[in-house]
């Protein structure tokens, strides 16, 4: 596998160029959409709260510019679907709320801790977007916390450059997660082809007791959950890795979480890789989140002639998207331009080379065409990368699990 | 011109179902060149023609059909060129191309073409071949005949009461009589090894196979060398068996799936009255494929079950 990171991966983290109209989708997260208790017309400032979480499994959001709300409405969303959006029209002046940083958290509580966490809108940057709150409350003991900077997707060094960049504000927040979890040992999973965070990581770590960074061989999928435990601690992982005792957190997380206690200031913005061959100049801006694509990607030149594809996040896992004015949400840690690489599919030539490779164990021709197993696997998109006949390995399992979905939806009635 | 939208990933390897094939007919050229070396011109116009037949037939039926041509993904002329390399020095080209047209025309095509066949083509187009024309299959010819024109028959080392023998470094080099490929257990090996470097060949049916014939061999008190390196074991074990298509896709099926062939080929060779028994086991396993893979999917759930700690519902 080709990937791609020298493109981007030396490049200096900069100031996204400010768009005019962000769009704040009121879903950003895995759960329940967050409540919009905004409407036309009102004046936000930046970190003011715009929709607020429905429920514990829900997560806060938040304005990242100051202005007037233009409109709530359906609008684009990076899955491909319309949700219910805050459109804000920027009026650049950047006011910000009164923010309240946080100097001790140690005469906070943990249930306290946890709480502003979802104050903050906090969730899972890797891309899963699960919310953190969600994640760190749990009524048993932890044995390992895994800080997942393996950033395995091809072309993505945002978490590279914010490993590099942002090491102390990174052991901020993994002071608060420690304080939190209280667990025997955390380990920062790296994989070996960023040398570069490692060192840094290390010369950071040197102070802090039981924190050991790995390095991991180069082997996409290193970061997913399940693969990364596994690798790190041996134990293998069905559901969730709290059910073994471990809880896996991207360092993009982390560093948030170390940031909004200092600052005071929830999630309102994150790095965002802008890479592929097809691309001029690329960059690893910070964008503030509802920012559309289109004002991120300012020379498109040379695609009159070509299919192309714009993919928010990982060439692996990534969505392809059709209108450029879908905005950069919580979880989108890349927009990428690239050549168009599907090819018709062919007929299986039974070689496989999926099952050799399926990194969760799983037989993926087999869930492709009879469902089995299919709700184990993580769409990691390995086994179709893999397959010499080009079958749509991963697109198949997912129409098998919205199968099996509507047959458990069905037995509930 | 237009944005594309699909399904990820977005990526894709090189290495698609053409680029395959080429691998393995390139894996097969150190065992070609050696069937040159040792059985002269005439084995390379064996080869040659039966590549260009199985091309030929294949494009032929696919026009009958009125279906994509299918020539450019190199599996004809891959089976074309496994068939010649299973097949006597001495063979008539016109039964060479009824070879081809059982093994392309029978064997693939009437199951649906590439991925749908049962049976190994190359092996359906040689056993017909050999009840058909009994005589013509096993008329062999003393290796280094270059060039004469006088074919000195001769017996392989597998036939009963064989009056030619061979020590075990003629059969690992191939300076023995035999079919035209599968002599030189040396040619076929290098050819297995680039093929493990690119990863396209999988260690588990060649080790079971080759595992089970010499633990046979060993209880029957039988040279596992010759075994090993005599008749079509290395071309059938390396080149044969590990056919993508008709062996199983489970881990545990194809190590079952070695394990038998490996048993079979062993029977037929020490307790029937045919020299070889390459050639059926293959076959036989063949139709045993569906059965294995099951079984593979079973012991898999068990396994995964056990090693996730998933309890059932």
């Amino acid at each position: 596998m080709k990937y791609n990171k020298l493109f981007t991966e030396n490049l200096l983290t900069e100031q996204a160029p400010e768009a005019d109209i962000l769009y704040i989708p009121a879903c950003q997260h895995i759960g329940a959409p967050a409540k919009i208790i905004v409407k036309k017309d009102d004046l936000v400032k930046v970190g003011e709260l715009i929709a607020e979480a429905n429920g514990h499994f829900s997560s806060n959001i938040h304005s990242s510019v100051s202005g007037k709300v233009l409109d709530v409405k359906p609008h684009i969303h990076t899955n491909g679907s319309k949700v219910m959006t805050i459109v804000i029209e920027n009026d650049k002046k950047y006011q910000t709320i009164s923010a309240k940083p946080i100097k001790d958290y140690k005469s906070l509580s943990k249930e306290e801790l946890i709480a502003k966490i979802k104050e903050f809108g906090i969730v899972g940057l890797g891309g899963a977007t699960f919310p953190t709150h969600v994640k760190l409350d749990i009524n048993k003991p932890i044995q390992e916390v895994i800080i997942n900077g393996a950033e395995c997707e091809p072309y993505l060094t945002a978490d590279h450059r914010l490993m590099v960049e942002d090491t102390k504000m990174f052991y901020t927040g993994l002071e608060i997660i420690q304080y939190i979890l209280n667990p025997e040992k955390t380990y920062i999973g790296v994989e070996d082809n960023k040398q570069e965070c490692i060192k840094a990581l290390k010369t950071y770590g040197i102070n802090f007791n039981n924190v050991s960074v790995c390095s991991l061989p180069t082997k996409y999928p290193q970061g997913a959950e399940k693969v990364l435990v596994k690798n790190i601690t041996g134990k293998y992982v069905h559901k969730l890795p709290v059910d073994v005792g471990t809880v896996v957190l991207n360092v993009g997380t982390v560093t948030q979480i170390g940031k909004s206690f200092t600052t005071g200031l929830p999630l309102i913005d994150r790095i965002v890789t802008v890479s592929g061959e097809l691309l001029d100049k690329k960059y690893n801006f910070r964008v503030k989140i509802g920012t559309p694509f289109n004002s991120l990607l300012p020379s498109m030149s040379g695609l009159e002639t070509k299919d192309y594809k714009i993919i928010a996040g990982g060439p692996m896992m990534g969505t392809a998207q059709y209108d450029l004015s879908v905005p950069v949400l919580k979880g989108t840690s890349g927009i990428l331009v690239i050549n168009n690489n599907s090819k018709e599919e062919g007929t299986c030539i039974r070689c496989g080379r999926c099952v050799d490779n399926c990194p969760v164990g799983l037989l993926p021709i087999a869930a492709a065409k009879k469902g089995l197993q299919a709700m184990d696997c993580m769409e990691c998109g390995l086994c179709s990368h893999n397959c010499p006949a080009n079958v749509n390995l991963v697109q198949r399992i997912r129409q098998q699990k919205n199968k099996i979905r509507k047959i458990a939806c069905e037995c509930k009635k | 011109m237009s944005i594309i939208v699909t399904s990820s990933p977005h990526i894709r390897d090189h290495n698609t179902t053409d680029k395959v094939m080429l691998h393995v007919i390139l894996a097969l050229l150190p065992a070609s060149i050696t069937a040159v070396f040792f059985f002269g011109i005439g084995a390379l116009n064996i080869i040659v023609s039966s590549m260009a037949f199985a091309v030929i037939i294949e494009y032929a039926i696919n026009k009958i059909k009125k279906e994509k041509t299918t020539i450019y993904d190199g599996s004809a002329a891959l089976t074309g060129l496994i068939l010649a390399l299973c097949l006597p020095p001495s063979i008539p080209i016109w039964i060479v191309f009824i070879g081809n047209l059982i093994a392309i025309g029978i064997a693939k095509h009437t199951f649906g073409g590439l991925g749908h066949n049962i049976f190994n083509p190359a092996a359906v187009g040689r056993a017909f071949l050999f009840v058909a024309y009994p005589v013509a299959m096993t008329t062999w010819i003393l290796p280094s005949a270059w060039f004469s024109s006088t074919a000195i028959t001769s017996a392989t080392v597998l036939a009963k009461e064989a009056p030619y023998s061979a020590t075990i470094y003629q059969l690992f080099m191939g300076s023995v009589p035999g079919s035209l490929g599968e002599t030189s257990a040396f040619a076929l090996l290098l050819g297995a090894g680039w093929l493990f470097y690119k990863k396209i060949l999988d260690w588990k049916i060649p080790v079971s196979f080759f595992g089970t014939i010499i633990v046979i061999a060993l209880i029957t008190q039988c040279n596992p060398f010759f075994h090993l390196f005599a008749g079509g074991a290395m071309l059938g074990g390396l080149f044969m068996l590990t056919d993508y298509v008709t062996s199983p896709v489970t881990k545990h099926g194809r190590i079952l799936f070695g394990i038998g062939a490996g048993i079979l080929t062993m029977s037929l060779r020490l307790f029937s009255t045919l020299p070889e028994g390459m050639n059926f086991s293959i076959l036989l396993m063949n139709i045993m494929v569906p059965l294995l893979d099951n079984m593979g999917v079973i012991i898999h759930l068990k396994l995964y079950n056990k090693r996730y700690g998933v309890k059932k519902q």
